[in-house]
């Protein structure tokens, strides 16, 4: 019984071992073989076509894309190409390419060729030909094909396309991550001010991740226009902190007395609440304010909090505002020796080392 | 008297037939299951990632990269060098000198370009020997801390000191003497990208002794010069990937490499850091905290991540195995010791009930099998009723299957990389497998059976194995 299951676990391994060698050495060479035939194929196509200016593949050879080897193969082949080759490829051929994609069933293609759309390089038209079906890709329940989607959107530099599609995700509540949006809308190369003012207008209407991405794009993007209608928001009871804490480091951008006022406020708030992450955000942000006594008061009283990132915010806001003697002795005043090691360490950082 | 004790062999003989044959079943199985499985998840995920399946980002999740070094003079300032060409963006460094006696601090320094930090700061969140000085520079944008502490007398001591002085919300700790290949970063952070839950994520541990590297990655493999660090390379291909990826689909990986493992800061503090007490801090770290996140029902994942890989250095002599393997074998009887209240517990779920308990019987267990099989052989050939070419045949049926599954390991890795399989390397994996089941795996089991007796003496011991320099460029 041993010997007899020990030789068909035996012979079960052998024959893996067989198929993946003999796979192994085949598609690397099969691959190499593909990219080659199908370029000739197209400059073939090319060849015959020149005085047509009609580029047409043949059905057949379009079908044949279905798989995915040939698929990818196809992809090498059009990198491989020059510009204006390639853009009539994927132009004069769209119909066909289109109800192949948009019939095909599995979301693994339809991830690639998003993938593919974003990373090659056509004209702009391409958007207005291939940008219904990325909309669509939308409603996949693949991560990655919405990824890849919304990464096609954005090359086509449409910003009324990239709105819609984001707006669609929320109505059909669909959260995508908030760090993949934010990376994605930073990456868009159109008409950045209309992309923003399309999102603003639908603020209300966005689902959080959508909400803090926009935010974040705001920031990185430095587009201060719509602070006074985030810091309406961030005052709201209902705001989760997340979208606080994102709206408090846009806000910590621009200096300004009603930017001032929200920070204090918030700082405010948000201790009653005993809720430390905007705290310790917007005391950074403090630090531009250094002319105005009641800020420095509410550092004082900030370094000696029981939170760790708020006393060591606080103290470096502290430190770079300017610190007096009597201000260093009314803190140590407090006996708390974690903000007297945190101020010591935030002085020397930035140069007030006579302090030491 | 004579007729009674050969009653007794006899018995004994024929009670061990009968388990080993099922020992040896379930052992089998298991390990084509895993290597299957392994394989079929690596093919699947490969092909995703082909077809740009992906969420590639190279700057999401900040990351510290925990390097503690004792003693570890050039190789650990090459380890650092290889770390800073990661393309990852978002990472710092943190060196821990464990109190080195030699000049590795002044090396780092130098190096490095750092200069002192005078108070700084320190939250204490999780236990360990007080840090003297802080070191700070920058090289390519990206901080560089060294801290040195007295000598904790472990490697758990070393990285909580690191925990406490990082700023990020992720960790990595390795090792001294590692190449941490320049993508890795990256796919670690796709992993935690791809699940809010995750808060560990375990690396693929490959052997570099026959390896050269330009830039990070491995350039040229020299499979066949050096024997033991082969037959290594081969066993962690064979035995160690398979198993994870099949336990990984489980969220039921029972380690998260000390050599290559990413955390959630915030979780390892909540269960306290890693224990300074235990020998395979590893091991223990990541029971503690499926142990602790099962028992209060909390979400959680902890994933390998086949394709991240750091490469390690394997010993080279049989001195320097004999001593990594007892302090593997060491902690893996501490640790499941201690976890013992875990097995067969249906509260923690497919770990109480399958992975725990296969550990226990096959890892644990296996060199005192080893050795009653042993025994059993004695007493037969006492008995005469030894049938020889049947054991013949089925041991060599056996070394043939050990040897067929570590080439099917290393004919999928090679598909993955669309490298040819060439002719020889099968001749040189029949070689080397057959050392390995004739002198290597018959050594290993005693040692390990050994370190049960001595459990007190290698607890107390500490020693380094020697490093040999890393062909890099």
């Amino acid at each position: 019984m041993v010997v007899v299951y020990y030789l068909i676990m035996n012979l079960l391994v052998v024959y893996l071992v067989l198929l993946i060698y003999i796979i192994t050495n085949i598609k690397r060479r099969g691959h190499t073989l593909r990219v080659y035939r199908i370029t000739r194929k197209i400059k073939g196509v090319f060849d015959k076509c020149e005085e047509m200016d009609d580029y047409h593949l043949s059905d057949r050879f379009i079908k044949g894309l279905k798989r995915t080897v040939k698929l990818e193969a196809f992809f090498e082949a059009l990198n491989g190409l020059d510009s204006n080759q390639r853009t009539r490829v994927m132009l004069d051929n769209n119909k066909a390419i289109l109800r192949l994609i948009s019939g095909e069933k599995n979301k693994i293609i339809h991830a690639y060729f998003a993938y593919m759309l974003q990373n090659i390089d056509l004209s702009k038209e391409k958007g207005d030909v291939y940008g219904p079906l990325m909309f669509d890709f939308l409603n996949d329940d693949s991560i990655y094909t919405r990824e890849n989607a919304l990464k096609a959107i954005y090359s086509f530099k449409n910003a009324e396309l990239v709105a819609d599609s984001l707006i669609k995700l929320t109505n059909q509540n669909i959260s995508h991550n908030e760090k993949l949006l934010a990376d994605g809308m930073l990456m868009f190369d159109g008409d950045v001010a209309l992309l923003a003012s399309l999102m603003m207008h639908k603020y209300e209407e966005l689902l959080e991740c959508y909400r803090n991405a926009l935010i974040n794009f705001l920031n990185y993007k430095s587009i201060n226009d719509y602070d006074g209608r985030l810091i309406l928001d961030a005052q709201k009871e209902a705001v989760s902190v997340d979208t606080v804490c994102c709206i408090t480091r846009k806000i910590n951008k621009t200096k300004s007395e009603k930017n001032l006022e929200f920070l204090i406020d918030l700082i405010k708030r948000f201790s009653e609440k005993d809720i430390w992450e905007p705290v310790a955000i917007a005391v950074t942000g403090l630090a531009r304010y250094g002319e105005y006594p009641e800020v420095k008061e509410l550092l004082k009283k900030k370094v000696i909090s029981r939170n760790w990132y708020i006393r060591k915010n606080a103290a470096t806001s502290l430190a770079k505002i300017g610190i007096t003697d009597d201000d260093l002795k009314e803190i140590r005043l407090n006996n708390d020796r974690f903000a007297n090691d945190a101020i010591k360490y935030a002085m020397r950082r930035v140069n007030y080392a006579r302090y030491d | 008297m004579p007729g009674t004790i050969e009653l007794i062999m006899e018995r004994y003989v024929y009670i061990f037939n009968i388990f080993i044959s099922v020992y040896l079943a379930g052992y089998t199985f298991i390990l084509l299951l895993g290597t299957v499985y392994g394989a079929l998840d690596i093919l699947k995920r490969e092909r995703l990632e082909n077809l740009h399946n992906i969420l590639e980002h190279s700057f999401y999740y900040p990351i510290s990269v925990l390097v503690p070094v004792y003693n570890e003079g050039e190789t650990g300032v090459m380890t650092v060098e290889n770390v800073l060409k990661q393309e990852y963006r978002l990472f710092e460094v943190i060196i821990i000198d464990d109190g080195s006696t030699d000049n590795s601090k002044r090396l780092m320094i130098d190096r490095f370009n750092l200069t002192r930090e005078y108070n700084r700061p320190i939250r204490y969140q999780v236990s360990c020997k007080p840090i003297n000085e802080v070191y700070t520079g920058k090289i390519d944008g990206k901080n560089i801390t060294l801290i040195s502490k007295i000598n904790g007398g472990c490697k758990a001591d070393a990285i909580n000191a690191g925990i406490n002085v990082c700023e990020f919300p992720y960790f990595l700790n390795m090792d001294g003497d590692e190449i941490l290949q320049r993508d890795a970063l990256v796919k670690v952070a796709r992993a935690i990208m791809e699940d809010d839950d995750v808060i560990g994520v375990g690396g693929n541990i490959r052997i570099s002794n026959n390896v050269e590297f330009e830039n990070a990655m491995p350039s040229r493999f020299h499979f066949g010069r050096k024997i033991l660090p082969d037959v290594q390379t081969l066993e962690y291909g064979r035995n160690f990937a398979g198993a994870k990826i099949l336990h990984n689909n489980w969220n039921a990986n029972l380690i998260i490499s000390g050599g290559f493992g990413v955390f959630k800061k915030s979780a390892v503090i909540e269960v306290g850091g890693y224990d300074t007490q235990s020998l395979g801090e590893d091991f223990e770290l990541t029971m503690r905290l499926h142990e602790y996140y099962r028992r209060n029902k909390k979400r959680y994942l902890m994933k390998y991540v086949e394709d991240s890989v750091c490469w390690t250095q394997a010993p080279e002599n049989y001195r320097d195995l004999r001593k990594q393997r007892s302090r593997w074998q060491c902690g893996l009887i501490q640790t499941i010791d201690k976890y013992k209240k875990i097995l067969f517990n249906p509260r923690y779920g497919v770990i109480g009930m399958i992975t725990f308990p296969i550990y226990i019987i096959y890892e644990l267990l296996a060199p005192t099998v080893m050795i009653m099989g042993w025994v059993a052989i004695i007493f037969s050939i006492l008995l005469k009723n030894v049938n020889f070419p049947f054991v013949l045949i089925v041991y060599l049926i056996y070394v043939v299957f050990s040897i067929m599954l570590t080439m099917l390991s290393y004919v999928g890795n090679c598909y993955r990389k669309m490298e040819y399989v060439s002719i020889l390397d099968i001749v040189r994996i029949i070689f080397v497998g057959l050392y390995e089941a004739f002198i290597c795996r018959i050594y290993l089991t005693i040692i390990n059976f050994i370190v049960v007796f001595r459990m007190k003496k290698t607890a107390s011991t500490w020693e380094s194995p020697t490093r040999v320099a890393i062909k890099s460029k």
